[in-house]
Order: C-alpha cells, then sequence, then structure tokens
C-alpha cells in the first residue's frame, strides 16, 4: 500500500511536479481535441511546421520587449498566425495546395528567425525562451493554459456542428452554405494560440507530441467523430499522469518522458486495432 | 589606418592580428599583447558560447588572423571543421587544452568527457597569459620582453585576485559551500574552493532536467538549509525560479558562467567578473 503510494502519489508532494502534471493535462485536453481535426485534416505535419515560424516572433519581441512571457507569447503567437492564415490564403487565393503554401511560409519565416537572431547585439539562448520545460511551468504559465484550453473546449461545445462538416465534407459545407472558410480559418487560430501555449509552457517536444499522437491512436479505434474526440483526450490524459511518473522514478527528461508514454500507446495501436492495425491486415490482407 | 596608427606608436612592424573565441582569452591577448597585437574577440562578452557559431564576416576575420585563440576543450564544436577546412591561414591554439588543471565530469559513467570552463579556476588563467606570451612571442620575437613584462604585471594582478577570492570564501563555513546552479559550469571554481555543485541542468545550456534531478535538489536544498540559489547570465531561469518557490530559498543573483559580462553589466573583465561572482555566492550563501 504504502509502495503504492510512493509510486503514484508521493512525487505530487512537489509543487514542480503538480503544476507540471496540470499544464499537461489542461493542454492535453485541448490538445486531444484539436489533433483529431488536424489529423483527420491531414495537417498532421502543421504543428511541427509552426514550431520553426515563431521564431522571428519571439526574437522580435525579445529586441523590443525583453523577456517578458506575454512579449514572448505574443510575439509567437503573431508569426504563428501570420504562417497559417497566410497560407490558408494562399491556398485560396492562388494555385498553390495549402501544404505546400504552409511548408513554403513556415521556412521563410525561420530563415527571418535565424537572420534576425544572427543580427542581435548579444545572443541570450533565445530557444530557450521560445520552449519551455514542463517541470519549469509558473502560475501564469498555467493561467495562460486554462484559459487557451477552455476557448478551445468551449469553441468544441459551441461550433461542434460546423466543425464536424468542415472537417469531414468541406466541399458540400461550404456548397449547402456553411462558413466553412470561417470555420477553417477559427479552427487554425485555435491551433496557433494552442501551440504557442504549449511550446511555452511545456516544450516543442511535449507541446507536438500531445496535439498528434493521441489523436493519431484514436483514429486506430474509432470511427465515429465524438468518440474518436474523447478517447484522444482519454489517451492525451493518461499519457501525460504515467509520463511524468516515470519521468519522475526513472530521471528521464519529462517532456519526452511523457512523448514516449503516447508513442507507445501511438505503437500498441497500430499494431493490435481489431479493425485498422497493422496485424489484423497482415492477417486478412486489405483494411477491414 | 591601424597599421599607421601603430607605426605611429612607436613599433615598427604592424600589429599582429590575434582573433579569439572566449571573451576571458580577448583579454588575456590584450594585456600580453598590449600595442603589438590587434585582438578581434569574436564571441562577445555576453553571448553564450555552447550556441555561437560563426558568420561569414566571422570565418574572413579568422582566416585573416596570424593567430587564433580558442577556448578549447570541445566547447567550439565549429573549430575542428573550419581546422579540417583549412580555412585559417595562421595557428590554431586551444588554449583550454594546455592549461594545468582540466576537470573530467562526475557522474558520467567515466566517459572522460571534460569539463570546458576552465577559467574559472584563476590559476588557469594565469597559465593561459603564460600560453599566450609565448605564443606571441613566437611570432614576434623582437618584442618577447615587452610581452613578458606585460603578461607578468597581468598575472600579478591575477596573483591578488587569488588571494582575495580564497579570504572572501574563508568567511564561509565548509557545511555552507553547496552551489546550486541552472548548469554546471563552475566545477573549476568549486574544486579551488571546496565547493559542492548542484546544477539543475547539464553542463551545457541545452541539456534538460528531468523530474527525478529536480525532486532530490528540492531535498537538498531543504535537508541543507541552502539560502540561495544562483542563475547564470546568458540562461533561461524558469526552472530555477519553481526551485525557489518550492523551497523557500533566495535567488542568490546572477553569475557570469560562460565569459565576461556585456559592458555596462559591472563584470566586462576578468578581475571584476570573478569579484562579481565570488562576491555573489558568497553574500548569498552566508545569509542568516
Amino acid at each position: 500500500m504504502s509502495a503504492l503510494h510512493d509510486l503514484l502519489v508521493g512525487p505530487f508532494a512537489y509543487e514542480f511536479m503538480r503544476r507540471g502534471l496540470l499544464s499537461a493535462l489542461i493542454l492535453g485536453v485541448s490538445g486531444g481535441l484539436l489533433g483529431c481535426v488536424l489529423v483527420l485534416r491531414r495537417l498532421a505535419l502543421m504543428g511541427d511546421a509552426l514550431s520553426h515560424s515563431l521564431l522571428p516572433g519571439v526574437a522580435a519581441a525579445w529586441l523590443l520587449f525583453g523577456t517578458s512571457t506575454a512579449a514572448l507569447f505574443f510575439g509567437g503567437l503573431i508569426a504563428g498566425l501570420l504562417t497559417a492564415l497566410g497560407s490558408a490564403l494562399l491556398s485560396r487565393l492562388t494555385r498553390v495546395k495549402e501544404d505546400a503554401a504552409f511548408g513554403s511560409l513556415f521556412i521563410l519565416f525561420f530563415a527571418s528567425g535565424v537572420a534576425l537572431i544572427s543580427a542581435l547585439p548579444t545572443r541570450v539562448n533565445l530557444v530557450d525562451f521560445l520552449f519551455g520545460n514542463v517541470l519549469g511551468v509558473s502560475t501564469s504559465d498555467l493561467r495562460l493554459a486554462l484559459a487557451v484550453s477552455g476557448l478551445t473546449v468551449g469553441a468544441f461545445v459551441v461550433f461542434y456542428r460546423s466543425i464536424l462538416l468542415e472537417t469531414f465534407d468541406p466541399v458540400f459545407n461550404r456548397a449547402t452554405g456553411g462558413h466553412g472558410g470561417l470555420v477553417h480559418l477559427g479552427f487554425l487560430t485555435l491551433t496557433v494560440l494552442n501551440l504557442v501555449a504549449a511550446m511555452q509552457t511545456m516544450g516543442i517536444v511535449l507541446a507536438l507530441g500531445l496535439f498528434l499522437l493521441p489523436a493519431v491512436s484514436a483514429y486506430l479505434w474509432c470511427d465515429r467523430f465524438a468518440s474518436m474526440l474523447l478517447t484522444s483526450v482519454s489517451m492525451a490524459l493518461a499519457g501525460s499522469f504515467v509520463g511524468i511518473l516515470v519521468s519522475f522514478h526513472a530521471g528521464v527528461a519529462s517532456g519526452a518522458a511523457i512523448v514516449l508514454c503516447l508513442g507507445a500507446i501511438f505503437l500498441f495501436s497500430a499494431l493490435f486495432s481489431p479493425r485498422y492495425g497493422a496485424i489484423r491486415t497482415l492477417r486478412h490482407g486489405g483494411h477491414g | 589606418m591601424l597599421l599607421v596608427a601603430a607605426r605611429a606608436a612607436g613599433g615598427g612592424a604592424p600589429p599582429l592580428n590575434v582573433v579569439t573565441l572566449n571573451s576571458v582569452l580577448t583579454e588575456v591577448a590584450r594585456e600580453v599583447g598590449a600595442d603589438a597585437v590587434h585582438v578581434t574577440g569574436l564571441v562577445r562578452p555576453g553571448v553564450d558560447p555552447h550556441t555561437f557559431s560563426p558568420t561569414p564576416a566571422d570565418i574572413r576575420t579568422l582566416a585573416d588572423a596570424d593567430l587564433v585563440l580558442a577556448s578549447g576543450l570541445s566547447i567550439e564544436a565549429y573549430v575542428d571543421r573550419l581546422v579540417a577546412g583549412s580555412v585559417f591561414g595562421g595557428r590554431v591554439v586551444r588554449v583550454g587544452d594546455r592549461v594545468p588543471l582540466v576537470l573530467s565530469l562526475p557522474g558520467r559513467g567515466g566517459s572522460g568527457e571534460r569539463d570546458p570552463h576552465w577559467w574559472h579556476s584563476i590559476s588557469n588563467v594565469i597559465a593561459a597569459a603564460e600560453i599566450v606570451r609565448g605564443e606571441l612571442a613566437r611570432l614576434r620575437p623582437e618584442s618577447a620582453a615587452d610581452f613578458a613584462r606585460n603578461a607578468a604585471r597581468f598575472q600579478g594582478r591575477l596573483a591578488q585576485l587569488q588571494s582575495w577570492a580564497a579570504r572572501e570564501v574563508d568567511r564561509l563555513p565548509p557545511g555552507r559551500r553547496l552551489l546550486v546552479t541552472s548548469h554546471d559550469a563552475f566545477g573549476y571554481l568549486a574544486h579551488d574552493y571546496g565547493f559542492e555543485v548542484h546544477p539543475v541542468n547539464g553542463l551545457s545550456t541545452e541539456s534538460e532536467a528531468d523530474a527525478k534531478h529536480l525532486a532530490s535538489l528540492v531535498d537538498l536544498i531543504r535537508r541543507q538549509k541552502v539560502r540561495s540559489v544562483f542563475v547564470e547570465s546568458s540562461a533561461n531561469p524558469r526552472l530555477v525560479e519553481n526551485l525557489l518557490q518550492e523551497t523557500g530559498a533566495r535567488m542568490g543573483g546572477r553569475l557570469y558562467a560562460d565569459g565576461l559580462g556585456a559592458a555596462g553589466s559591472g563584470a566586462e573583465d576578468y578581475v571584476s567578473m570573478y569579484r562579481s561572482n565570488i562576491a555573489t555566492i558568497v553574500d548569498g550563501l552566508s545569509l542568516p
């Protein structure tokens, strides 16, 4: 009994553990939700691309306002929004598809970030300020995470039907007078907001992991959108809890430990999912 | 123009062109070489040498140098690549590879990895002045006597600094010589004055902490009643701030870990940098 207590409860006697877990759980909820839409819309690599595009915004904010958390957050947010909304706009106004537009814009932003940083008079390690650590979460970080996650859950509740339609059949949605473009832009804005908050509080590895792995895992088990959302969020929460404990007991970097737990869930799902797993496909041939 | 200035100053030959990759070595070269050298410090004070990488203009400066002084001990990975590409016209001296005291890192499985922050032992800087004197005398034998005189004067100041620092640290009872800092850069200082170092992060400013390690630090600070925890001038203080909140220890102030401070920081030269570090540590740890 006491061994179980030491294993599961003892670590949370430390406040940094409670805050780290809380921030992972809070952003795990919104990440689990947004991730599902990203996976279904084939925008799974958007997070990765976005993380690079934040650099010039953060560098400019640092140059103008120093290392205040709020300034760096808004700097990153503006750069991220310009990339996301810019590529959405490019894909609608030109022949270029959205993924190519995204790829082009993010590398452009990344390069301007590198150029800007190399021209800065003193080179504090900006990447360090750009990407947080789940063990270094402060009270203001938690507040930010809660606000962003709350906004995301609220948007999913209120606009559930529009999100569902836009995710599965954007052409139909537009043909029947739905505000597809608007929903899409709103969704991109939410994603950027969440990713910037998550990167700054928890680090890039964990942020990207939380936004992708639970959603792909859930995709392997679920057919209905609603159950996929619930499964994804549950997996994000479970992975965060187990991962931070692994980090505590085994002495592994915390963000990486949580991502590895989420990754284990994903690999298990990819192999053993009864309908969409690799083993089933190999035994029966073709997708079920 | 420089040439004219040097001639006007009375020297026959143009000044030797010395380029340094470490702000401490910039000062050593200026002190020892005086009028007979023109020193360019590529890694400016306040910049983190772990993350510095040279621009094309920097490389041209390196190629034109008569003598390049590098920190050595593998802190500048790019130097090896530049040497392999035979970028340098003159001689490259990795000063750290030749100083008398080189510490290896504890707790790394005896991998023999060396701690690159050698300049935090004053004896090493005294030796560095000797190494630089030898190199300059080889390049410009006719000024050898000047270099020897300059080096001796500089070394005299360092010896004074050494006895001042020893007196200051003597004010701290041995039980209080516990140094908790954001990254592991003070092994040499600890070695010279009998401190125990407990870094939050690893040796480089880029390695990441894990929960187990952070928890053991919290326990240590509480058990030993450590009064103050220190951060480095070029690191993100987030993790340390959490540590302070959790334990009630105070922020002891900023230490200069990876070279001299920027202009106006009060640590622009080696002696004031070292005095600032020692004063910050002794004041912070001797709090009631």
